[in-house]
This record gives structure tokens, C-alpha cells and sequence, in this order.
């Protein structure tokens, strides 16, 4: 049971601490899915504080030894009844509880150890966790589960081009687990071609379109690597169906992948690899690596503790250096750009995949399409396209956040590679502040969401799992509550101008800056930049307001500029009528 | 003149590549032009004009001859590095030779003493009074008072005229004192803060091993006992321990606290300026990185320290005005002559401290104060001149706009001036355009007698405060208003981009949000100020239409007038003092045309009107001023034409372009992100500042400010029969104001 782990449910007369702030007399209360911190503030009300277990990264407990203390007393008396908790969580925060009882302490440390490792994916139920409990609380207007579906993309996939269907091939994740049950695919290629390239790619991830281009009507596509392996077997129908995707076919198309050829080796020596270029002859190759798995979440691990290690001695630039994090994100703009120019200047298809196609592959094809798509700077268009090119397309949410910065893996299947995508876009945020209808509000939120919520959006693996648990009907779908005016409002960027052109960032290292208001958000005093903040939103309203007055004030002045015409006239009427009659 | 015949060998080169900085590829080919003041680079469409002024040049190097012909790379004072290919190399050594040879060997050859402003600026100083910035402060008082001691500089030549001291001291203390400071610069009262705790700066006592003087130690008892809140004082030194002790060798050093009770020593390690040059030096050559991978960049950032040396800098003056406003305890400033590090430390607190210092003008007096009058090197820090050494040289001034800079960061709403403020500061204390940052002290200044020589810097910054103004400064906010006390961590600082890559506009943000404030908030003044003519119109044509007033004539009447000095509107109110000393003097500079034209016009304007046959008069009788706009409808007899109104209409854009998308301006220059845009008041068009005149009236607005206005505009609204018509009633207006006042 559950609740026997809970060894002590109530704390009392703690002092919760974070970075800027200290709260003392606080309550703390252990629950199945949180702790709840009641805190007094400065004018005696009490506000609530919820931390999710699925919010916890990992936490240290520093008791002191009884004889440890006494040599402590005589300097510090402060310090004589205190056991500190500390917590990290996902969403990058750090807090301090400071518990005046040993006993009471320990307790909380045993139930707080027990709660948390049973929010590991490997031992979780995904139905135990808060999103199957949440009493959605607020008016549904558009329900999240449902906004996004295939169709609606097709509809402005057809505008375009004709080329494409809508197969159901994948009724009951029958040929793929990971994709969902709709998919786009050349009308050209029958579902048995497709069910046979399905067989030679990994997992079943066969080529799908993920992006179409207005101008160009090249497209992206995105697939898992093919099963060549070492006697470098072939598959007729992959062939056609990679080809059926070239739309011009006097230019040859481009097959990103996104591992180096070394890598590219080892994976052939155990069956997969990448498409051999005599078979796949419309296409030419290019290899840019991008780290994924352990490599990347090492990276965040340690550019996190960059960014919040506070200590005198300042090897800042040389710890930020060492995390490669920057590196990282650099890369990643810089092979989306890759994909972008060719997509638009060169004019061909461009394929991605890595391994599976479900991590490094949706970075870049999602990347490129914030580039080239004007839809997806706006704020429905994003969602949009996480949910085509992140959710439905199977990133593994759950295996992938189930740890964040601070957190002890137990089978290191953690990357941030959802992270570094909302850092890339960031990147491009800064760098055009008016292309985007969002303001970094929806990113910080999408990142805090990923890591921990109480919603369902983000807590399958993919489709199939949400499907198996019934995820649409038992939880609520995190666009549910986003998109709602309240909640929109937040997100607006007042300086949006929409801009129909592909951007085109600089990645050069000068360039890729740090993203403190996500990074170092519980480190640093906000409250300045939320008034630089408020201070943009009056500018922007009082312009606005001033526009439409002026625009009020001269149809009012035309409006009494024509009578007065009348009335004069009518008085020259007037006047001429009077001659006449005498 | 010399530069004239260095110059007349050589005029220009022609068929000069210059390389893009980060990109071989991208090369445009054009001519070099030499003129006494600059290096113009145009290429041949002329969409493209480079000036490079010759006084911000540092460095001019030759590269290794490539196949194209000889390379000359010039790096400038404002982080400007241009590679020219020249393809003939005795072309590239004449020019080489002639640039090297520009820098004046004297004072007097100086650009400032050459420079022609424009129209708009005169060569007007208005006084600065050292004493009105004590007086604001509350000085003299009980405690302190000011003293002649220095008024032929007998006493201490860096120092002004006239030095703030405690009243308890006598003459003999302060000469004393100053003959036991390194340079004779004294300790002398910089800031005293509200709750009674002050700033003091001096330099460094000629200690030694041993040597003490007692007037120099009754001086810091006398500075001591100013503060009745705290029985000891802080005295900082904000050099490196291990420096100070080096100084002792050299019969300098640090106070002996043996000597001086009450007193609390700290040292603030700020490194000295030959470590801060080769620091900067060293950001130079990472900003020259071509391609750097993230690693290498980061790496080379981390090896510059420059970050680092900001930090201490900031560090030195949080800890300053902490013990100031939390401790409320003195503190003594110095370093070894009191007037880099010392000048930084004090005017870096002083911000914290005073929210007055954050404003455009306080911000002014803060440089006047502990730059100017206290003497900072700004000719030998910069290397103004030939026969400066180059080892005094150092970016000190830099690292303090710098560490302004930082500070607007973390407080965007703090400050009233912008970033562009802050760089044309730095800019100018090169560019030896203007007088104020001529020579080392006030002294030089005074033998140079730039007062009547040259233009001030202070005139140019009020001419065109709207370009330095922060749009998002909030005066009511607490972080405006109240003393601000930062923690500051290494991962706090940001690499000034926008300063070091300023001509690496492929580096920069392609959208730039402060430059879209900036319009947003001239949209505002100029929709807000074109309503009040509007509302004004509707008063108008609503009263005739209620009346039946058909006689519509052209001239406004007195009344206009009245509420002109009244200003009602909330964006004017907003703008503050220094606009409406800017509105003023542009005014008086173009002063109204003669009595006779006036008639001409006047005469003509009536013609125009035709309609009316009856021409009331046009003295109305004085009406009170306080009169609220709405309630003086009773002595509007003028109704304005439907010409005139489309005319007014016509004359004003409600939308303008949006800032972002045009790439080019009409003159076809390019516009890069950092640059700031223009948009004409009637097309609303964006325009670079060189198509952008300043000098018209536009009839749509309520006001008779001179409005921006693009050339084409300027010429369609010139050559309209109505426009005369409203510059006579403008005219007469002011000819009615100047009768009224007689």
C-alpha cells in the first residue's frame, strides 16, 4: 500500500528556505502525490505550496551528529535544533526544509525517499501518478485531446500539394507501436509497400511527411534507420516509397542522419544502418552528428550545476564551457538550418533519422519547421507542433524526463532532448523577438510540464500507451488548459508581428546565448524583469489604444465635415430660395 | 596645416576590397577616401558608405601580402576592425604610413578644436557648478563646508577649484594631509548619503615603512566624526593587498592602522590598469575569432578575465554602498592616485545609492562630478594624443559604462537613459569630438579653454535625448526610487554583445525589441499629439455646426495659443524637464522669419481661404489661461477649412511600418538590426537618420514641435499652397505670444 510509506504525515513548525526567500513556522503535509507546504507570509496569511513527487529530483537529508553539534554550539546556537532537507526538483529549483526534530526528520527523509522512487518509470504504474487523480478545476473551451488531429494538418497539406494521403494502416499500432494511428504518405504507394518498409525499418518507424513546404513543395520526412545490417539487405518497396517523397526528381533529395559514420557502423553491425547510396540513388547523404541519450543528460547534469553553483572561487565560463551544453544547442540550430536551407533554397526533400527516430531525428524536424513555418511561431501552431512532432510521433516523454539535472537515474534512459529543443527555440525567440506570437512564458511552462504535471500530456511514452491507459478520457490534456483566455493571455508577445519569411538565425558561438529566465529563474531576483516586462505590455496597449482613438477622432471629424457641407449648402439653398421669392 | 599636406600625397585608393570580418566570402569592392577627418569607404553603387572618424583609430597593421594585394587591417577605438585589400602595395604603404601618422602630437590638433556641428549645436557650455550638485546633496552643512585651499590648483592640480571638507578641519590640516598624498590629492567629500554616512576619495598616503602625518590622521578623525551614527569608518583600499604592499617600497602604500583608530581597512582587489588593457586586448582577439567552435569561444572569453575584473569593480562598489546605506558608516576611497579604480568605486555606489544618479541628467553630473572635476586621465587613459604614453592607456571609463551597463541589465527599469546612451559615452571619450573629455584634469581643460573652443558633449546628448532615453524606465517603480544593493554572481554578468560586435550585425539579434520600444513610444507621442488637434477640430466644427458659424478662415486664434502652454496631454507630461529644454532650444534656433515675409504670407494665406467674404478680426480678447480646452469652445470663432482638415489629416500616418520589415532605407543603405530607424510622422516610412530632417512643423499636430519628417515629405508638404498658411498662423501665433509679453 501506498500509504504505508508515508511514515509521518504531518511536520510542523519547519522552515522551508529557497534562494531568495525563507519562510518560518511552516506546515508541511505528506500526501500520496505531494508534499503541501504551508507558508506564512509576511502578513500572517498562509499560502500553499504543492511539490509533486514526480516534481522531485532528488533530495539530501544533513543531520548532524549530536556530538557534531555540541562542537557547533558554542559559535553557532542557530544551528542547534536543525535537520535540513533539501530538495532538488525538476524544474530546477532548490529548496530547504529546516526541521527542529530529529525523529520527525528522519521519518519525513524515509517517506520522502520511499515516494519518490516510486515515481521511477521502471516501477511506476503510469496510472498511480496525479494526472489519473487530477479533478480538472477549470472550464474546458477546446479540448486539448482532440485539437490537434491528422486531418486538420492534411487539410492544409492538401492546399499544397494532392500527392498525399491519409492511410490507417496503423489501426491498433498494428505495424508501428510508436507512431499514431494516422499517418501521411504518398498517395503513389500502396499499404502493403508500406507495411514491407515498415518491416525494414526499426521499431517499424517507416518514412512518414512531417513537413511540406508552400514555396518549394519539398517536404521533410522522418523515419527510423533501415535494417541493412552487415549483408546490407535492401527493400524494394522502402525504396519507392523514399523515392515516391522526391518531388522533383531531376534534383536529388538529401538523407540526413543525424550520427556520425562510426556510429553508423556499430549500429550496421547489429542490423540497422543507413541507406546504402547505390540503392538509393536519387539520394545523396550527409552525416552531422548530434548527442543524444547519456551523452546529452551528462551535459545538462553538469551545465546545471554551472548555472547554480554560487560558490566564490569563479570557474563560471570554464564549468559552461566543460557542460558542452551550449555546444549542443549550437549543433542542433546549426543541422535545423542545414535542413531549412534545403528545404527552401535548394529546394529538395530532405530525410532525417538517427537511431530510432524518435529523439535527435523530432529535434531537427521540428526545429526546421519553427524556421521555415510562420504557423508554428503562433501560439496554437506550436502546440500543434509538439503534439505532431514530439507526441504523436512517439517521443518517449516518460523515459526520457523521469529524471531532470539533479536526479540519480536507475537506468539512464533520461535525455533532455525536449529541453534543448525549447532551448533552441528560445535561441530563436531571442534572436527574433517580433516573429513569434508566444512570449518564453509557454517555453519555461512546456519545460516545467515535461519534467512534472498534473496533466496527461506528457506522461506517456507515445500513443499506444495513452491509448492503452485511456489517457483521453482519465486525464487532462495540457492544451485543455492553456488554451484559455486567461491562460493564452500570459503567453502573449506583445511586440508579434506575424512574418511570413523563413528565418534564418545565426549559430555562430557569439551568437548562442544563456537562457536565464529558465535557467537560473530560481536563482536570480525576477521581479525587475517582470516590471521591465508589465512596462512593455503598457507601451504596446497605449499605442494600440491611441490608434484606435485617432481612427475614432477622424471618422467623427469627417462625420461633422460633411454636415457642416449640408448645412452650409442648405443655407445657400436657403439663402438662393430667398432671392428668388423676393 | 600638416594633415592637410600628409594628406595631399595621398587622396584615394581606388579598387579596395574590404572583407567581412567573419565571412572571406562576402567582400565589397569600392574606393578609400581620405579626408582631415575621416576614412571614407564607399563602394561603387554608394548603397554603402563606411567613416571611420581618424581620432577613434588605434591600430592600423599590415597583414602578409595575399594574391588579391596587400591587406590593411584598421581597428578602431569603438570596436570597429575593418580588412581593406589594397592591390597595389605601395598604395598600402602609403596609406599605411599616412594613417599611422595621424594621431595629433599636441593638445591643440585635436579633432574638437576642428570640429563644425551641425546647425542645431552651438558652442554653448552651460556652466556646470560643482557646487550646485554639493548644494542638491545638502553641502555645506553642520559637518562639512567647502574650502578655496585649491583655487590656483597651488594645492593639488587634478583637483577642482573648490573641495568639500569637514568643517572641523582647518587650512593647515588640509595642507598638511595633501602633502602626505600621493599627487597631493587629499581626502575630499564625494557623496553624502541622506542618513548622514558619506563617500570620501583621496589617493595613497606616501606611508612607506614608516613615515605617518598627524594633519592627515586628524583629517580622517574629523571625516569620522561627520557620521555621529557609527564611531568607526571604512577605509577601502581597491587595489590588490599585495599591490599596496609593493607600493610601499616606493614610499607609498597604505595607512598604517596603528595610526588611525576607528578605522575598519578593507581591501577591494581591483587589478591595476595594465592588467585591465592587455584584459581587454585579449577580448579584442576573442572577438576576432573567425568561426570559433562554442568551446573555443567560451574558452577565450574565460581567458580575457574581463568578466571577472567587471565583477570586482561591481563587487568594490556594492560593498561601498552597503556599508554606506545598511552600516551607515563612511568609508574612504583610494587606490594608488585615486583616480581610476577610486573614480570607478565612487561613481558605481553613488549609483546604487542615488536614484538621481540614474537619471539622464543626474547620470551627467555623477561624470562631471567624479570624472571630470576629480581628474581622471581621460587623454592619457584614451591616448588622445602621440605623446601620451601607451602604457597609461586603459579602458577604465570602459569598464565603468560597462558596469553601468550590467547594472541596467538587471534593473531594466531603473534607468532612464538607454544602451546607446551608454555607448555613445564611451564612443566620445574617444572620438576627441567634443571638449569635455579633452586633457587629464579640469585644469588642462581650463589652460585649453575648451569652453569657448569647442562644442560640449552635454549639448549634443540634450539635443538628442529622445535617441537616449529608456523606454521602459519607470521612475515609481522601487527599483527606480530606492537604493539598490545587487548580489552579484559570476553567472550574473553577460557578454556586452551589443558593444564589442556592435558592427557585426550578422551576429546581433535580427529583431531588436529595445529599437521596437523605441518606436512604439514615438508612435505614442506623435498619434497622441495629432488626437489633441483632432479633438480641437471636432470642438470646433461641433460649435459652428450648434452656431451656425459659416465663415471659415485659416488663421488659428489666441487661444490656441493659451492652450499651447498648457499642455494637457499625459504623453508630454511623462517626457519630463530635459525635452521641454530640448523643444525650447530647438525653437529659439530657428528663430521666425522677418516681419515682412510674415505679411507676404499672411496676405497670400487669406487669398488661399477664399471662401469667406466676411474676415473677422483677429485680436480676440484675452481669455484667462487656465481655460480647459473643452470649455473655451465659446471663443472659437476660426473654423477651419475641409482643405485645411484633409490637409492636417493628410499630414499625419495613424499606422506606420511596422519596424522590421523594410531591409533597406529609400536612400537604398542598408539597415542592419542595431542601427535605429526613423519613421517620417506623415508616411510613416522607416528612414536612416541621414533621409530624416528634423526642422518642420507638421500641421496635423497640435503642438509646434518640429517633427521628424522624410525628405520627400518634407518637399510634397513644402510646396502645398496650404502649408504657407499654416506656418504664417504659427508665426503670427508666436508674434501675438511675444506681444502678449510685452
Amino acid at each position: 500500500m501506498v500509504t504505508d510509506l508515508i511514515k509521518i504525515p504531518c511536520v510542523r513548525n519547519i522552515v522551508f528556505r529557497d534562494h531568495l526567500q525563507s519562510y518560518p513556522e511552516s506546515i508541511l503535509n505528506v500526501t500520496l502525490h505531494n508534499v503541501i507546504v504551508s507558508l506564512k507570509q509576511s502578513d500572517g496569511d498562509l499560502k500553499e505550496l504543492w511539490i509533486f513527487y514526480t516534481n522531485m529530483d532528488g533530495f539530501q537529508a544533513k543531520f548532524p551528529m549530536k556530538n557534531e553539534f555540541r562542537s557547533q554550539l558554542p559559535t553557532s546556537p542557530s544551528l542547534s535544533s536543525k535537520y535540513t532537507i533539501t530538495l532538488r526538483l525538476k524544474t530546477l529549483a532548490t529548496c530547504h526544509f529546516d526541521i527542529p526534530v530529529l525523529d520527525e526528520a528522519i521519518k519525513l527523509a524515509e517517506s520522502l525517499d520511499a515516494l519518490i522512487a516510486r515515481t521511477d518509470e521502471s516501477t511506476c504504474d503510469v496510472t498511480g501518478l496525479f494526472p489519473f487523480y487530477f479533478p480538472r478545476d477549470f472550464e474546458v473551451i477546446q479540448d486539448g485531446w482532440t485539437a490537434f488531429s491528422v486531418e486538420s494538418e492534411f487539410s492544409r497539406l492538401q492546399a499544397i500539394s494532392d500527392e498525399w494521403r491519409i492511410t490507417d494502416l496503423n489501426k491498433n499500432f498494428a505495424v508501428c507501436e510508436t507512431y499514431s494511428e494516422r499517418l501521411v504518405v504518398p498517395k503513389s504507394i500502396s499499404d502493403d509497400q508500406l507495411k514491407r518498409s515498415a518491416e525494414f525499418r526499426s521499431h517499424g518507424r517507416f518514412p512518414v511527411l512531417c513537413y511540406l513546404h508552400k514555396s518549394s513543395k519539398s517536404c521533410i520526412i522522418r523515419c527510423a534507420q533501415p535494417l541493412v545490417g552487415s549483408s546490407v539487405r535492401r527493400c524494394k518497396e522502402d525504396e519507392a516509397l523514399v523515392n515516391s517523397m522526391l518531388i522533383q526528381r531531376h534534383k536529388k533529395g538529401w538523407i540526413l542522419d543525424t550520427r556520425n559514420p562510426n556510429i553508423v557502423k556499430v549500429a550496421q553491425s547489429k542490423g540497422g544502418g543507413c541507406e546504402p547510396e547505390q540503392h538509393y540513388a536519387l539520394w545523396k547523404r550527409l552525416h552531422r552528428h548530434l548527442d543524444r541519450h547519456s551523452v546529452l543528460q551528462e551535459s545538462f547534469v553538469k551545465f546545471i550545476d554551472a548555472c547554480i553553483d554560487q560558490s566564490e572561487k569563479d570557474r563560471w565560463l570554464s564549468k559552461l564551457e566543460n557542460s558542452n551544453w551550449l555546444l549542443y544547442v549550437k549543433e542542433a540550430l546549426t543541422v535545423a538550418c542545414i535542413v531549412a536551407q534545403t528545404i527552401d533554397r535548394e529546394e529538395t526533400s530532405v530525410l532525417v533519422h538517427g537511431n530510432d527516430g524518435w529523439d535527435t531525428t523530432l529535434l531537427v524536424t521540428s526545429l526546421a519547421q519553427v524556421l521555415l513555418h510562420p504557423d508554428c511561431r503562433t501560439i496554437t501552431g506550436f502546440e500543434a507542433l509538439i503534439e505532431r512532432e514530439w507526441i504523436q510521433a512517439g517521443h518517449p516523454f516518460r523515459t526520457r524526463c523521469t529524471r531532470a539535472a539533479f536526479g540519480k537515474s536507475s537506468r539512464g534512459y533520461e535525455s533532455p532532448l525536449f529541453t534543448l529543443f525549447l532551448d533552441c527555440t528560445w535561441q530563436l525567440l531571442q534572436q527574433f523577438a517580433c516573429s513569434f506570437e508566444f512570449n518564453d512564458t509557454l517555453l519555461i511552462q512546456l519545460f516545467e510540464h515535461a519534467y512534472s504535471s498534473k496533466f496527461g500530456t506528457f506522461i506517456f511514452n507515445n500513443e499506444k500507451e495513452k491509448t492503452k491507459y485511456n489517457g483521453v478520457k482519465k486525464t487532462v490534456s495540457l492544451w485543455s488548459y492553456f488554451n484559455r483566455p486567461e491562460i493564452l493571455r500570459t503567453f502573449l508577445n506583445p511586440f508579434y508581428e506575424p512574418n511570413i519569411s523563413v528565418l534564418w538565425p545565426s549559430v555562430a558561438a557569439q551568437s548562442i546565448i544563456l537562457w536565464r529566465s529558465l535557467y537560473l529563474r530560481f536563482y536570480e531576483n525576477q521581479i525587475p524583469q517582470q516590471e521591465a516586462w508589465d512596462e512593455y505590455l503598457i507601451i504596446k496597449e497605449k499605442e494600440l489604444q491611441l490608434r484606435s482613438y485617432v481612427n475614432k477622432l477622424r471618422q467623427e471629424l469627417l462625420e461633422l465635415e460633411r454636415k457642416c457641407t449640408e448645412k452650409n449648402s442648405n443655407m445657400i439653398k436657403m439663402e438662393k430660395d430667398s432671392v428668388t421669392t423676393t | 596645416m600638416d594633415l592637410a599636406d600628409s594628406l595631399a600625397s595621398l587622396r584615394s585608393v581606388e579598387n579596395v576590397r574590404l572583407i567581412d570580418r567573419f565571412n572571406n566570402r562576402q567582400q565589397i569592392i569600392g574606393t578609400i577616401f581620405l579626408t582631415s577627418t575621416h576614412l571614407i569607404f564607399v563602394d561603387p553603387e554608394g548603397k554603402r558608405e563606411t567613416w571611420i572618424l581618424h581620432s577613434l583609430i588605434s591600430t592600423v597593421d599590415r597583414l602578409p601580402i595575399t594574391q588579391l594585394g596587400s591587406p590593411l587591417r584598421i581597428r578602431t577605438k569603438h570596436f570597429f576592425s575593418a580588412d581593406f585589400i589594397i592591390p597595389k602595395e605601395r598604395d598600402c604603404s602609403d596609406l599605411h604610413a599616412t594613417l599611422s601618422q595621424l594621431k595629433p602630437d599636441s593638445y591643440e590638433k585635436l579633432y574638437c578644436f576642428l570640429y563644425q556641428a551641425p546647425n542645431y549645436l552651438e558652442k554653448v557650455w552651460d556652466p556646470f557648478l560643482l557646487a550646485t550638485e554639493y548644494m542638491r546633496m545638502g553641502v555645506p552643512n553642520l559637518e562639512w563646508k567647502v574650502e578655496d585651499n585649491n583655487s590656483n590648483f597651488e594645492m593639488c592640480d587634478t583637483y577642482p577649484p573648490l573641495i568639500y571638507v569637514p568643517t572641523s578641519t582647518t587650512k593647515s590640516m588640509l595642507l598638511g594631509s595633501s602633502k602626505f598624498r600621493s599627487r597631493g590629492r587629499l581626502p575630499i567629500l564625494t557623496y553624502l548619503h541622506p542618513n548622514g554616512a558619506s563617500i570620501t576619495r583621496c589617493s595613497q598616503p606616501l606611508s612607506g615603512f614608516s613615515a605617518r602625518c598627524l594633519e592627515d590622521e586628524q583629517l580622517l578623525q574629523c571625516i569620522l566624526k561627520t557620521n555621529s551614527q557609527s564611531n568607526t569608518m571604512y577605509i577601502i583600499d581597491t587595489r590588490p593587498r599585495i599591490n599596496a604592499v609593493a607600493n610601499r617600497a616606493a614610499g607609498k602604500g597604505y595607512e598604517n592602522e596603528v595610526n588611525y583608530s576607528n578605522m575598519q581597512f578593507k581591501f577591494c582587489p581591483i587589478e591595476n590598469i595594465h592588467i585591465m588593457r592587455s584584459s581587454l586586448n585579449k577580448v579584442l582577439d576573442a572577438c576576432e575569432l573567425k568561426d570559433p567552435s562554442m568551446n573555443q569561444y567560451l574558452n577565450s572569453l574565460d581567458n580575457t578575465s574581463w568578466l571577472q575584473h567587471i565583477k570586482a569593480v561591481l563587487e568594490a562598489a556594492i560593498f561601498i554602498a552597503r556599508a554606506i546605506d545598511v552600516e551607515k558608516k563612511n568609508v574612504l576611497v583610494h587606490c594608488s592616485d585615486g583616480w581610476d579604480r577610486t573614480a570607478q568605486c565612487c561613481s558605481l555606489s553613488s549609483l546604487l545609492l542615488s536614484p538621481y544618479y540614474r537619471s539622464i541628467h543626474g547620470f551627467r553630473m555623477l561624470i562631471e562630478k567624479e570624472w571630470f572635476s576629480f581628474g581622471h586621465k581621460f587623454s592619457d587613459r584614451c591616448g588622445h594624443i602621440r605623446t601620451s604614453d601607451n602604457k597609461e592607456q586603459s579602458p577604465v571609463f570602459l569598464q565603468f559604462i560597462e558596469g553601468v551597463w550590467q547594472l541596467t541589465q538587471l534593473y531594466p527599469t531603473a534607468f532612464e537613459f538607454n544602451e546607446r546612451f551608454l555607448m555613445s559615452l564611451h564612443d566620445h571619450s574617444h572620438s576627441c569630438q567634443y571638449g569635455n573629455f579633452i586633457g587629464n584634469c579640469e585644469k588642462d581643460r581650463l589652460d585649453l579653454g575648451v569652453k569657448d573652443r569647442t562644442y560640449s558633449y552635454w549639448n549634443y546628448v540634450l539635443q538628442n535625448v529622445n535617441d537616449f532615453r529608456n523606454p521602459l524606465f519607470r521612475p515609481q517603480s522601487s527599483y527606480a526610487s530606492e537604493v539598490l544593493l545587487p548580489t552579484i554572481f559570476p553567472q550574473t554578468l553577460k557578454f556586452w554583445l551589443n558593444m564589442y560586435h556592435r558592427f557585426d550585425s550578422g551576429l546581433l539579434p535580427k529583431e531588436n525589441t529595445a529599437n521596437t520600444l523605441t518606436h512604439l513610444v514615438d508612435h505614442t507621442i506623435a498619434l497622441s499629439d495629432h488626437a489633441r488637434l483632432l479633438e480641437k477640430r471636432i470642438r470646433e466644427l461641433r460649435f459652428s455646426l450648434e452656431n451656425g458659424v459659416t465663415t471659415p478662415t485659416s488663421n488659428e486664434d489666441i487661444n490656441e495659443l493659451q492652450e499651447n502652454q498648457n499642455p494637457t496631454s499625459s504623453i508630454e507630461h511623462d517626457s519630463g524637464s530635459s525635452e521641454n529644454e530640448l523643444n525650447q532650444t530647438t525653437a529659439e534656433s530657428n528663430p521666425p522669419k522677418s516681419n515682412q515675409h510674415l505679411q507676404l504670407l499672411n496676405s497670400l494665406s487669406d487669398v488661399e481661404s477664399g471662401i469667406s467674404s466676411d474676415y473677422s478680426p483677429k485680436m480676440k480678447p484675452f481669455s484667462p489661461s487656465f481655460i480647459l480646452p473643452h470649455q473655451s469652445s465659446l471663443e472659437i470663432n476660426d473654423i477651419p477649412t475641409i482643405e485645411r482638415i484633409a490637409f492636417e489629416l493628410n499630414s499625419i500616418a495613424v499606422d506606420w511600418r511596422t519596424y522590421h520589415a523594410p531591409l533597406h532605407c529609400a536612400c537604398s543603405s542598408p539597415f542592419d538590426s542595431a542601427q535605429r530607424k526613423y519613421n517620417c510622422w506623415r508616411c510613416g516610412e522607416n528612414f536612416c537618420i541621414r533621409c530624416i530632417e528634423h526642422g518642420i512643423r507638421l500641421p496635423g499636430l497640435y503642438s509646434t514641435n518640429f517633427a521628424p519628417v522624410c525628405k520627400t515629405c518634407v518637399r510634397s508638404i513644402k510646396t502645398s499652397p496650404l502649408y504657407i498658411d499654416i506656418t504664417a498662423s504659427a508665426i503670427s501665433n508666436n508674434r501675438n505670444k511675444s506681444n502678449i509679453n510685452d
